[in-house]
Order: C-alpha cells, then sequence, then structure tokens
C-alpha cells in the first residue's frame, strides 16, 4: 500500500523574517526566572520554558515553540527561543569569547552581549548571524538580557519587565536579619 | 578486499581535515579556556566545554540548567538508566557540572562529549503552557523555603525533599512519589489542573490517584499524602480524593505548608 505523503515542515527565509516582526505571546503567564541550586549569585538563573504563539510561523513550527534559558558558569545567561527538541531559533547570549565575532552590521565586538539569528544564506554554519542592539551593553544582568530579547524581537508576556528573583534566604542570612532586626 | 581508491581517501581527508579544524580553543571568563566541538546538542547549538585554569574539564554546569530550565530535572533524576547512561559515556555529575570520568582517554573524552550533548534529548520538554503546569513547582518551591525555615536545614539538604522517588510494586512495576518524604511508606501526588474542564480534571485526578492506591495494594504501612490547592476546584472528582488520601493537604489553608513540611520531616 502506498502511504500518503505528508507536507514536510520547512522554515522559509519570509517566514522566518516576519516572525522576527510579529508580536510573540507567552502562554501560560509571565516569565519568572529562577536562582540556580547552590548558587549565591544573584545573576545566576535559570529560566523555565515557556510555550510561545505564533502566526506566522508555519503550524508545525508554531506548535512547538518554546522560550527558556540557562545559566553556564563561564558564558553566563543564554536564552534560547527554540522549537521542543529541534532547533532553535533565537540565541541571547550574555557573553561571547574573548576573540569577539562581527555583527550584522558589519561592526566587531570582544566579549559582547548579542542575539543570534538564523543565516538562511548557510544552513550548516549552526552560530547563524549575531546581532547587538543598542540596549545590550558589557556587564548586562540576566533579567536585562531577557527584557531586551523580549523587547527588540516583540516578545510579550504581559509584565514586559523580568526582574532577577528574589533568593529565599539560607540560615546564616536568617541568623543576621535576625540580630539585625534586633 | 579492494584496496581505498583516490577519491575515496580524498574525501576521508578533506573530512578528517575539516573536523580538527572546526574545533577552536578560545580564552572565556574566570581563566577558563572555552573548546568548541564538531558536535552539535540536542537543538542544532554548537557544543562546547570548558578547560578550567587547573587543567578541569567541565560542561560549566550547562547541561543539568537546561534540564531544570526545560522542566524536566525530575524525569532525569528518576531516570533508571542515569547510572548506566553516565558509565556509558564516561560522564560524572559533580556538584551539577558535568566532567569526565576518565580525562586521560581521548576516547573517553569523545564519548563524554557525545553524552552532555545528547542527553537532554531523551527528556521531552515541558513547557509552560498554563498556569496548572506551575502549581507542582509553587508546591516544590514552598517545601524548600519552608524547611529551611522551619527545619533550619541548608537549601541543598532542603531539595532532596523535592527529588521524586521511584518505588518498586512487588510485581516489579514502577511507581513514583512526586517528592521524597523522610518515611519510604508514604506516597506523594500533587494534584494540579484546578481550573481545567472538568474531563481533563477528572483524568488527572484518576492518574494522579491511581499510584497511592496501587502502593497501599502493595503494602499495608503505605499512606497516601495529596497535594492540591483547594478540594472545592475539584467536585466531581471530591469524593474520590478524600476517599483515597490519607494526608490530604490543602494548600489554600494558613497551616498547609506547617503540616507539608511535617508530613514530609517525620523520621
Amino acid at each position: 500500500m502506498k502511504h500518503k505523503k505528508i507536507p514536510a515542515a520547512k522554515l522559509e527565509r519570509l517566514k522566518y523574517e516576519a516572525w522576527l516582526k510579529e508580536i510573540k505571546v507567552v502562554i501560560g503567564g509571565s516569565l519568572k526566572l529562577t536562582p540556580v541550586p547552590n548558587s549565591n549569585n544573584d545573576d545566576e538563573v535559570n529560566l523555565a520554558a515557556y510555550a510561545i504563539s505564533s502566526n506566522e510561523l508555519p503550524a508545525d513550527y508554531a506548535k512547538d515553540l518554546m522560550i527558556y534559558g540557562y545559566y553556564d558558569d563561564f558564558a553566563g545567561f543564554k536564552i534560547y527561543v527554540a522549537l521542543n527538541q529541534h532547533r532553535w531559533l533565537l540565541m541571547g547570549h550574555q557573553t561571547h569569547t574573548e576573540d569577539g565575532f562581527t555583527s550584522v552590521d558589519g561592526v566587531h565586538y570582544g566579549d559582547h552581549p548579542h542575539f543570534h539569528e538564523l543565516d538562511f544564506g548557510t544552513p550548516h554554519k549552526k552560530n547563524g548571524l549575531h546581532r547587538v542592539t543598542p540596549s545590550l551593553h558589557n556587564g548586562i544582568t540576566s533579567a536585562e538580557l531577557l527584557n531586551a530579547l523580549m523587547q527588540y524581537y516583540s516578545i510579550e508576556d504581559g509584565t514586559n519587565n523580568v526582574s532577577l528573583p528574589t533568593r529565599v534566604k539560607t540560615k546564616v542570612q536568617m541568623r543576621l536579619t535576625d540580630v539585625q532586626d534586633n | 578486499m579492494s584496496k581505498i581508491t583516490e577519491s575515496q581517501a580524498t574525501i576521508y581527508d578533506m573530512l578528517k581535515k575539516g573536523i580538527c579544524e572546526s574545533m577552536e580553543a578560545v580564552p572565556v571568563r574566570k581563566g577558563a579556556v572555552e573548546i568548541t566541538t564538531p558536535f552539535v546538542d540536542f537543538k542544532g547549538s554548537p557544543l562546547s566545554i570548558y578547560v578550567t585554569h587547573d587543567g578541569k574539564i567541565t560542561d560549566g554546569g550547562a547541561t543539568i540548567n537546561q534540564l531544570i530550565a526545560l522542566r524536566v530535572y525530575d524525569d532525569f533524576e528518576g531516570w533508571v538508566f542515569q547510572e548506566d547512561y553516565f558509565n556509558q559515556y564516561q560522564i560524572q555529575n559533580i556538584q551539577g557540572r558535568l566532567e569526565p570520568l576518565n580525562p586521560e582517554s581521548t576516547e573517553a573524552l569523545i564519548a563524554y562529549l557525545q553524552g552532555i550533548a545528547r542527553l537532554p534529548s531523551f527528556f521531552g520538554a515541558k513547557p509552560i503552557r498554563s498556569q496548572e503546569d506551575i502549581y507542582p513547582t509553587k508546591v516544590k518551591e514552598t517545601v524548600v523555603s519552608g524547611l529551611m525555615k522551619e527545619k533550619q536545614l541548608s537549601k541543598k539538604e532542603a531539595e532532596k525533599f523535592i527529588l521524586p522517588r521511584t518505588l518498586k510494586l512487588k510485581n516489579g512495576l514502577l511507581i513514583q512519589s512526586e517528592l521524597s518524604p523522610n518515611r519510604e511508606e508514604i506516597i506523594v501526588k500533587i494534584i494540579s489542573h484546578a481550573t481545567s474542564m472538568v474531563t481533563t480534571q477528572k483524568e488527572h485526578v484518576s492518574h494522579k490517584i491511581l499510584e497511592p492506591v496501587l502502593f497501599k495494594e502493595d503494602n499495608i504501612h503505605a499512606t497516601s499524602c495529596i497535594i492540591l490547592g483547594s478540594l472545592d476546584d475539584y467536585p466531581a472528582s471530591r469524593k474520590l480524593i478524600k476517599e483515597k488520601a490519607d494526608i490530604l493537604i490543602e494548600t489554600v489553608n494558613p497551616n498547609a505548608t506547617h503540616q507539608l513540611i511535617e508530613t514530609l520531616a517525620e523520621a
């Protein structure tokens, strides 16, 4: 028996570019950063995966889209807008290796926060194109990086102002607060 | 056996050279060097590892943090093949950082790279799609902060209680407690979907109640602990929940955190 051929999911440049500009809504509430376990640095956070809606992407892509982020000891906070189990569509990185990179505008940067977009010219190159927007600055916090990505790529979560998490106080911190209060 | 032809050898040489040339070692923060590998991870992003200033090879915590972000860390912790996989790919988990088990061997190092690249692909990400998805996470946050506050545990000690626990029935069937109380006879289930449609909600509740029922049939000392927001949110399943829960914790109640902490910490 001959199987009916299912049309292949395909993302074309024009669709992708339209998606970059469209307003994408976070499903399931506002984004929340959570502290990395066993870390005392306020900027070491993860972002739990949230589904994102899209009208521009092909249906097979749109149904599987999510945003999430995680901390890396040496590269800092990394954000991904990606398909579940398949490919990334956007990345945001807090740092870069010290040898730097050239952005889509032709400017060379050193270790600087940046975004990655897909490069349809050379799809086999897995890092895509680097973009630096005005709100990206050296020393950017994880929350600022996330807000900058959401603002530039029109990702709406209802608040559009994600902040760093308030940490649960440790036993020692609680004791110190008690001493201070008394 | 035929010999390798010139064109075959050319392709082999091209690939070998290309793979070697695609690797880069570049200084990064904290005195470490990032080594970019020819491998890509499950989302098609190039895989890097780090060598610290004192020569230690590490993933910088990225793999475990990624599992947490994808909301599959509990699945990973309860994965029956974890030890087997780590052995096969020569990986060790040192306080949330995945490091090679045998850094002296090139073969073992390559296995380590492939192992950490593949790992997240075994667990389907669970992106939050609605408020009910957030409820179990909220309960776990309450448990950690409650244990730290009421029992003066460190965060690390408190986090052990929010790991899932696999329980084996006499017939070999594996079931899971969603939290890890001190007493192993207690099976804990967290019921969410408070705002879902009745049919979805009933299905969710039945699914959650099944394992405690099986556990109690298997073990006369077993105790089922059900955690939910408010029983009033589950009118169609109210009777079932009340009947099957030995300990019922409604987090809407003011003393719920205390009750939850006492249940988990009870020796």
